[in-house]
């Protein structure tokens, strides 16, 4: 009964159903083809995002501070719009949101209670800022893509987060972790210059920080300043 | 901040500063890199040249069949004189073109100045192009025997163009010469699908213009799925129309020389002229790298003008139109697809034979009519070993390829644009035509007493209180009273006839439309077809 139900409630909600005469599979509107657009990887202007990671390259600046390069590195997701000036200079400015990940071998900023060993630590920034950049493109002349090219820049990100974490085992075998935020002895901003070679989607970036992350009377040791990775433009088709 | 000195404002002045006085910067010349140019020049006074000699007995004939002078200025040699003048200046040059009259020189900024001040020097262009190969990364290998689905599209790629007709009647493209340019061709001599081909000696003559040898038979396979589709047989089965034509196999294209493939495909141009090729088939666009939409208007491009001089020398360009169809930023067609001469051909998906999205659209720049024609974009086709599915323009333009070549053995005498003229008005559209579909897939039923060629009305247009209604004849529809999963083309045109707005919809009841009066000016029209029958209402 209830079957039968279900089956007459079926073909009434079909019987009842608008039925179109028909299904557009293509439609073509040609009316505004005559606006020449401005918009393109090389026109006047274009905007696309971006992802990035780098690592940091070089000592700490003092005695102790050693990175574990490869462990120590940063990301970042950005937007950049670009200004064609012509086909060899153009200009344009970015917002990106970059995490910087600083893994010591030996930094020892750790307060522990006894004399357990630190069995992980790092430094955690995330910061949000603009750059600004001036590009020069290799192939003059080329048609609607982003070609070969050097972007020379700078940069400033101002530090809306940061965070030490670490971990020991205390007495116990228990496995504790400890993680400080809004760290009293870290920068507010941070800027430097940047150096990016492209072809087309694929970057290398380089960059040098000229802030320390460290305030000054903090005693800490300044982390590196170079900087070099691999960026990735995400350009819709 | 103790240890460098540093102004951020500094250097965004310094930046900027180098920006505005960008256009007037001059670089260290000498640390700029050799550039690759086409250097033209004034004349060919004083050269000789034997038509008798330089030509294949097949261009000979072509030339004839065309009313053409052997005797053509185009095809005189460079002079020799000229070429050892900017040898001496330049770094290097390789090809030179005998119809453009000029050399592909590479040179330093310095060396060309001093090129471009001889006086026999009438140009120089730069040289930056990069070709697509319009087949698409779709492919799926067949290890085993083909699906019952992948038999019925090797089927559908021929029988959508009704290919059966040709060979059925003893037609398969012998003593026609078909070259084909791509980016090589592993396997074409050792693959089963091309046995035959082999085994009649119709591999005329093949040529590697990246390597400058005669093998062709390794790199990228993508010309071996482009000829399979040509003249390809698999266990007696067509997977093309063109079985018993001859092939010219050029290698033009290569991934590790950016920006070579121009010299290459003008020069396999001029090659496959010489050696008597009837058609070419191209399965390349060149977009972007150098490029706008709005310059695919069949003039910007040294390939679009070296395919209107192939044109006119008798030969048929057949080219894909591209994969850009879907991109938001080019969307149309590729050079030389947009060249007029040139036989355009977009793809269609399969089972639906309606455009397949990536299929790059017309109209050209200033607003020529392309692409001509469609072929189905999704084929089972040749790998370097067995077959594979593979889809892309790429597919669509060698099937018409090989039907070119049956429809003109059946008609040696015409020329290349009455071969060029017939496909279209064979097509399954004509005479509607869209920016899609071209006039839609080349019939070869068409050709031959087929009483199925006689086409009624299949539709009425109502003039009623809500509109004009496109009404169905349910009698029309070959025996079948649902018109389910049938396309309806129309289109709105302007008094010029130019195209406005255009539809393909797929029709579920006898009344398939309703014109709304009130979205047409006066003066405008709606173009409707639907199976085979096209018809106009002015508004």
């Amino acid at each position: 009964m209830r079957l039968r139900f279900f089956f007459l409630l079926i073909i009434g909600l079909l019987l009842t159903a608008p039925l179109d005469a028909q299904e557009v599979v293509i439609h073509e509107d040609l009316k505004g083809d005559t606006l020449k657009p401005t918009f393109g990887m090389n026109r006047k202007h274009y905007r696309h995002s971006f992802l990035g990671s780098h690592f940091f390259l070089g000592d700490s600046e003092g005695p102790s501070g050693k990175l574990r390069t490869g462990l120590s590195w940063a990301m970042e997701y950005g937007i950049r719009y670009k200004r064609r000036f012509n086909n060899v200079f153009s200009g344009g400015i970015e917002w990106s949101v970059k995490r910087l990940a600083y893994i010591p071998s030996d930094w020892g900023m750790a307060v522990l209670p006894y004399e357990e060993e630190i069995r992980k630590e790092r430094l955690v920034l995330i910061q949000t800022g603009p750059g600004i950049y001036q590009r020069i493109n290799f192939q003059k002349r080329r048609g609607d893509f982003i070609g070969r090219f050097l972007d020379l820049g700078v940069y400033g990100y101002w530090n809306f987060s940061s965070r030490h974490v670490y971990s020991y085992d205390n007495a116990r075998d228990e496995r504790v972790k400890v993680k400080t935020s809004r760290l009293s002895y870290i920068q507010p901003f941070d800027y430097g210059v940047l150096a990016r070679l492209g072809f087309n989607n694929f970057v290398i970036r380089g960059s040098y920080r000229f802030s320390d992350h460290f305030k000054e009377n903090s005693g800490m040791e300044e982390f590196p300043r170079f900087s070099l990775g691999l960026e990735l433009g995400l350009h819709p088709k | 901040m103790k240890h460098i000195f540093f102004s951020p404002a500094l250097l965004l002045i310094l930046l900027f500063v180098g920006s505005a006085t960008g256009q007037q910067a001059e670089f260290n010349r000498a640390s700029e890199p050799v550039e690759n140019v086409w250097v033209f020049f004034t004349d060919k006074k004083g050269v000789r040249f034997d038509p008798l000699d330089f030509f294949h007995p097949k261009a000979i004939e072509r030339r004839l069949r065309h009313g053409q002078d052997l005797m053509d200025p185009m095809d005189f040699p460079v002079r020799e004189e000229y070429l050892q003048g900017v040898r001496q200046l330049a770094d290097s040059t390789d090809v030179v073109s005998r119809w453009f009259n000029a050399v592909s020189v590479f040179a330093h900024p310095a060396q060309l100045e001093r090129i471009a001040a001889l006086p026999y020097v009438a140009r120089i262009q730069p040289m930056t192009l990069v070709a697509l190969p319009a087949g698409r990364e779709e492919e799926i290998s067949l290890t085993a025997n083909l699906s019952s689905e992948l038999q019925e599209l090797r089927e559908a790629q021929i029988s959508h163009m009704k290919g059966q007709w040709f060979f059925e009647h003893g037609f398969d493209g012998q003593g026609i010469r078909i070259a084909i340019f791509d980016a090589g061709f592993p396997g074409v001599d050792e693959h089963p699908v091309f046995q035959h081909i082999r085994e009649g000696g119709q591999i005329v003559a093949t040529r590697d213009f990246v390597r400058r040898r005669q093998d062709v038979f390794g790199k990228n396979s993508h010309g071996t799925s482009v000829m399979s589709l040509i003249g390809g047989m698999d266990d007696s089965l067509r997977l093309g129309l063109a079985t018993g034509a001859e092939y010219l196999l050029a290698r033009t294209e290569t991934w590790t020389e950016y920006f070579s493939e121009e010299k290459y495909w003008l020069e396999a141009m001029e090659w496959a002229d010489r050696m008597g090729a009837d058609i070419i088939n191209s399965s390349l666009g060149y977009t972007y790298h150098r490029y706008f939409p709005e310059e695919m208007d069949g003039q910007h491009s040294l390939v679009a003008h070296a395919a209107q001089k192939a044109f006119q020398k008798g030969i048929l360009v057949v080219n894909a139109a591209g994969n850009e169809g879907s991109s938001k930023y080019w969307g149309v067609i590729g050079t030389p697809a947009d060249v007029t001469e040139v036989l355009s051909v977009g793809a269609l998906d399969f089972p639906s034979l309606i455009r397949a999205d990536y299929s790059s659209k017309g109209p050209t720049a200033d607003g020529r009519m392309k692409p001509n024609l469609a072929a189905l974009g999704t084929a089972v086709v040749a790998g370097k070993n067995g077959l594979k599915k593979s889809s892309g323009t790429s597919f669509a333009s060698p099937l018409l390829a090989g039907f070119a070549a049956c429809l003109w053995q059946k008609y040696p005498e015409w020329t290349n644009r009455q071969v060029y003229d017939a496909m279209q008005h064979s097509a399954t559209l004509y005479p509607y035509f869209d920016y899609s579909h071209g006039f839609g897939i080349p019939q070869a039923n068409y050709f031959f007493a087929d009483p199925g060629n006689s086409f009624r009305p299949t539709f009425d247009f109502v003039s009623t209180p809500e509109g004009v209604k496109v009404m169905i004849h349910i009698k029309s529809l070959k025996g079948e009273e649902d018109p389910a999963d049938r396309f309806l083309f129309y289109q709105v045109q302007d008094e010029k006839e130019k195209i406005l707005e255009y539809f393909v919809v797929k029709v579920h009841l006898i009344e398939a439309l309703t014109l709304d009066p009130a979205d047409f000016s006066p003066g405008q029209k709606a173009v409707v077809h639907f199976e085979g029958y096209t018809a106009t209402w002015n508004f």
